[in-house]
């Protein structure tokens, strides 16, 4: 069956006189059809015509409330509002983990100001726990191709220091003040450093002029100081410092215990050729040089070459030492330690000489295109850092490692738990807006560590620190205690309507949310109620009925899944406290939730709040027509009825299920009627757990009874049709909530053996009607009851069967 | 007001004919006695005589009535030629301490010693198809 909205009643008076006129000229051939306004006789057609008219007017708003009836006989509702979801960004005085107290309100609060199109807007947090570290930003950085790029970081302190998006990506110089330091301690050290000297002499007289070797002695102690120096293998091929036109060459060969060279770029200088800018040189016409092409005549050859923001391997570092002592065999047998020092430039990142000195780089930069995140830790603690981390909608999260740097400024080699928090799409701050994905993560460090460095697997849009997911769900506290007068329902006007009660939190979770978010709005605290007599808290409406819509509590009524809180006359019920929402009103733009409100000696103390994300999924309570469209589109039946869900299965099963009986029952069949369960008279395993589901199931569950009329269900296909059953349901409730789920049992075809004639339509269910012993596929012959039969029916009518010599 | 002349309509004549004068007088009585609004399918049917209502009574409101009159029975009942449209203003002086009439509320009948009530006689002189229609109205003003 399907219910379209009645068409208009209204009687217009033009196409009424007009039906006169045709009636007239009909009757009256030649007569006056275009009567004088004056005439009586069509003053009165006119007036009538107008009272019709008048009248449907008022009459066509009858089956508009009729129609509404219908729908609250249905258990069609009126949608309430939804609440709005977004992140916010927060700095927090100390660290701290804020914890939702799960029978009070949360002690935080946030608000977007009001403004000249809306009113003030609450925020609340929807996670239990959400650890909370006084922490910034310091830098962006890719690795990519083997290099290091700087994607800048937070150009501000305060709360704009717990966000930062990746800017375009510039060189990193962190690496070009690299040393490798060579020391040993020498019994003869005058000799030895004159050895030394002689050596570094022989290396540089080779092709080797991008190494730059520094002997030093210290009374007994000789050091080695190496470090790539690129603009002296241009010194050295021009002398004069600048360039003469056309090509460039220059050494550029490796030490003889290696075959690295430092990959260099030709730097990205406006006098320089637009083709030549940021590209590698070429190789040389002879082995072990390079060549830049076509430069122009006098420009100066001082950073011309600029490292490639990566450090010496350690091979290349342990072969320069190789080779100075493969020249002079009395240095070979020197005991050198080597180590290496990085002088970090301003507004370079620091992380990587972290990760060089606790050996970690190489773990760090396995994989190619990695953003760093370096993260400074303000205070120690235990509580873990949560990141959000800001990606392309639709995207999938890239894995992330993440590691401490300690108190001494090595970063452990040991990567530390990162665990997924939820997922959830909200539109940015741009115009138009569009949909990112926040990824929020919970990263574990250890007490004493000063700095996290987050390696993630991919590019990002942005990365917040402290952040956590609100909904605009503020609690009201009422704190009123309401007595009950009689046991009857009994309904209770609450403060504020547009309630957020179980069946808005099921309605929001149908939004495209991830599991994440479903599990924390479920976990949402919403309501808190005591019973004055006992004490007995009432958590969340459960037991009692609320209309979210019209934020009306109705006490001794049953809550949508059927349970009843039974309250006596003469008992009190004092309301604590509820949530309620602002619907649409509270989608509102990034950056505009501005102000945090706390108790003065909470933990911990909040600084400073943002949202860099706007609002979304908010939602204003449904309108009586909206509702009417939603439930009575065109081309979308909607299934009340038995006989609707009936021919929605059939059509749902499609081809698979042809020829199967289908028959489905309401609970007000089931409950009303006698009824009961093949096979009889004893109950089989299957037909006892149907009938201790059938106990339990309320108002909202339809009994499914389908399979083959002429053999039982096989268990696959039985499994098969309860998938899909349950998949159409799942679908239909998000339209139509008065049905939430489907017991679907196997159908028995029964075979009548009488004498005598039957006249009922088969198949027939009803006992009563077809008295006689039935029998079904598995052999068994019954006298049927005098009852309705819930999954069998008779489907055939056979004569008696005759006992041999009975006709003798 | 009254008049004694029946309703009949044109719709019920089987052929197109002119319609008679005692039709025509039931209309142009029809339009002289509806004030324009009082039928909403309509508003503009009918004459705005009652206007004229509580004005003073002077040549000028008598030279309106008769603009009224005329133009109504022009627009309404084209059929009708009005030759002569006369309006008289008879005077209904109040007798000082006489009985006071019960429909009048105590205020005003306190008044109508310091005022006069006055009545428009109509007298028209029409032309139909059929020839001559005379018509005699009294509206109270």
């Amino acid at each position: 069956m399907r219910l379209s909205p009645p068409p208009s009643l209204k009687l217009d008076r033009a196409a009424l006189l007009q039906e006169v006129r045709e009636r007239l000229s009909r009757r009256l051939p030649g007569g006056n059809v275009e009567p004088d306004p004056t005439d009586p006789g069509w003053l009165i057609l006119e007036e009538s015509a107008w009272i019709a008219e008048t009248l449907s007017l008022r009459l066509d708003a009858w089956p508009f409330a009729a129609l509404r009836q219908l729908l609250h006989l249905m258990g069609g509702q009126l949608r309430p509002a939804h609440p709005s979801l977004t992140v916010l960004v927060t700095q927090p005085g100390h660290s701290g983990t804020m914890t939702l107290p799960p029978d009070r309100p949360a002690p935080w609060r946030f608000f977007a100001g009001q403004t000249e199109v809306r009113d003030l807007v609450e925020f609340c947090p929807v996670e239990p726990s959400v650890s909370l570290r006084a922490a910034h930003i310091e830098n962006l950085c890719l690795w990519k191709n083997g290099e290091l790029w700087k994607l800048g970081g937070p150009t501000e302190e305060g709360i704009a220091a717990l966000t930062a998006s990746p800017s375009a990506p510039e060189r990193a110089a962190v690496f070009d003040r690299e040393r490798i330091e060579f020391t040993g301690v020498s019994t003869t050290p005058e000799d030895t450093f004159k050895r030394l000297e002689a050596a570094v002499k022989e290396i540089h007289a080779r092709k080797v002029d991008w190494l730059h070797l520094e002997p030093e002695r210290d009374e007994n102690r000789i050091r080695l100081t190496a470090w790539i120096e690129p603009d002296q293998a241009l010194r050295n091929a021009i002398p004069d410092g600048l360039t003469p036109g056309g090509d460039v060459e220059f050494e550029w060969a490796p030490v003889d215990e290696s075959t690295w060279v430092p990959p260099v770029r030709v730097a990205d200088r406006p006098d320089l050729p637009s083709e030549w800018r940021g590209q590698q040189p070429m190789a040389g016409r002879s082995e072990g040089t390079l060549r830049i092409p076509n430069l122009p005549a006098k420009l100066s050859i001082e950073g011309l070459l600029t490292r490639v923001a990566a450090p010496m391997p350690g091979h290349a570092a342990e072969a320069i030492w190789k080779t100075v002592a493969a020249i002079d065999g009395d240095l070979s047998r020197l005991s050198v330690r080597a180590s290496r020092s990085v002088d970090v430039p301003d507004g370079e990142p620091s992380w990587p000489v972290a990760a060089l000195r606790g050996g970690s780089w190489n773990t760090l930069v396995q994989r190619d295109r990695t953003t760093f995140v370096q993260v400074r830790l303000e205070d120690t603690g235990t509580g873990r850092l949560r990141v959000a981390l800001v990606l392309p909608a639709m995207s999938k999260p890239p894995p992330v490692r993440a590691y401490a740097i300690d108190a001494a400024g090595v970063l452990l080699a040991a990567a530390q738990q990162v665990e997924s928090a939820w997922s959830i799409s909200l539109p940015d701050g741009a115009t138009p807006p569009r949909l990112e994905l926040i990824h929020a993560l919970d990263v574990n460090v250890p007490p004493d560590a000063r700095g996290v460095v987050l390696a993630i697997e991919g590019d990002i849009r942005g990365i917040w620190l402290n952040s956590f997911l609100v909904a605009n769900a503020p609690v009201v506290t009422d704190g009123r205690s309401v007595a009950v007068r009689s046991s009857v329902p009994e309904p209770v006007s609450l403060l504020f309507q547009d309630l957020v009660s179980p069946e808005v939190v099921e309605q929001l979770s149908g939004q495209p949310l991830s599991p994440g978010v479903r599990q924390l709005l479920k976990r949402l605290p919403l309501a808190h109620f005591t019973l004055e007599s006992t004490g007995e808290r009432i958590k969340d409406y459960k037991g009692l009925a609320v209309d979210a819509s019209l934020g009306e509590l109705t006490l001794n009524a049953p809550d949508p899944s059927g349970e009843l809180h039974n309250i006596q006359p003469g008992d009190s019920v004092t309301v604590h406290w509820y949530r309620r929402t602002q619907g649409v009103i509270a989608d509102v733009e990034s950056g505009a939730v501005a102000y945090v409100e706390h108790p003065p000696r909470v933990s911990p103390a909040l600084v400073a709040v943002t949202n860099p994300v706007g609002a979304f999924y908010g939602q204003d309570r449904e309108t009586e027509q909206q509702c009417m469209e939603r439930l009575f589109t065109r081309g979308s039946a909607v299934p009340v009825l038995a006989a609707d869900w009936e021919h929605a299965i059939r059509q749902h099963l499609g081809a698979r299920a042809g020829g199967w009986v289908v028959r489905v029952w309401t609970h007000a069949e089931r409950t009303l009627v006698p009824h009961a369960l093949w096979p009889l008279p004893d109950a089989d395993e299957d037909a006892l757990e149907l009938e201790a589901q059938l106990q339990t199931a309320g108002p909202d569950c339809i009994l499914v009874a389908l399979g083959p009329d002429q053999a039982l269900l096989v268990e696959a296909e039985l499994t098969w049709a309860r998938h899909a059953i349950s998949a159409l349901v799942q679908q239909v409730r998000r339209r139509f909530p008065a049905i939430r789920d489907a017991i679907v049992t196997r159908f028995w075809p029964l075979t009548l053996r009488t004498d005598g004639t039957v006249e009922e339509l088969l198949p027939c269910f009803d006992g009563h009607l077809l008295p006689g012993m039935a029998e079904d596929p598995q052999g068994r012959e019954v006298q049927l009851p005098g009852a309705l039969l819930l999954n069998a029916a008779v489907v055939q009518v056979l004569p008696k069967r005759r006992q041999l010599g009975a006709a003798v | 007001m009254r008049y004694s002349s029946s309703l009949s309509t044109a719709l019920s004549r089987p052929l197109r004919r002119p319609a008679t004068n005692e039709e025509l007088v039931a209309r142009v009585r029809l339009v002289l006695e509806t004030p324009p609004g009082h039928m909403p399918w309509l508003p503009e049917l009918g004459c705005a005589l009652d206007r004229l209502a509580g004005e003073p009574m002077t040549e000028a409101a008598v030279e309106r009535a008769s603009e009224l009159v005329t133009s109504a029975i022009g627009r309404w009942v084209p059929e009708v030629q009005v030759v002569r449209c006369d309006v008289r203003l008879r005077m209904d002086h109040v007798v000082p301490g006489g009985s006071r009439d019960q429909n009048l509320p105590i205020a005003e009948a306190s008044l109508l010693p310091f005022s006069a009530q006055g009545t428009l006689d109509i007298e028209l002189e029409l032309r139909g198809p059929d020839g001559p229609l005379v018509l005699d109205l009294n509206l109270p003003t």
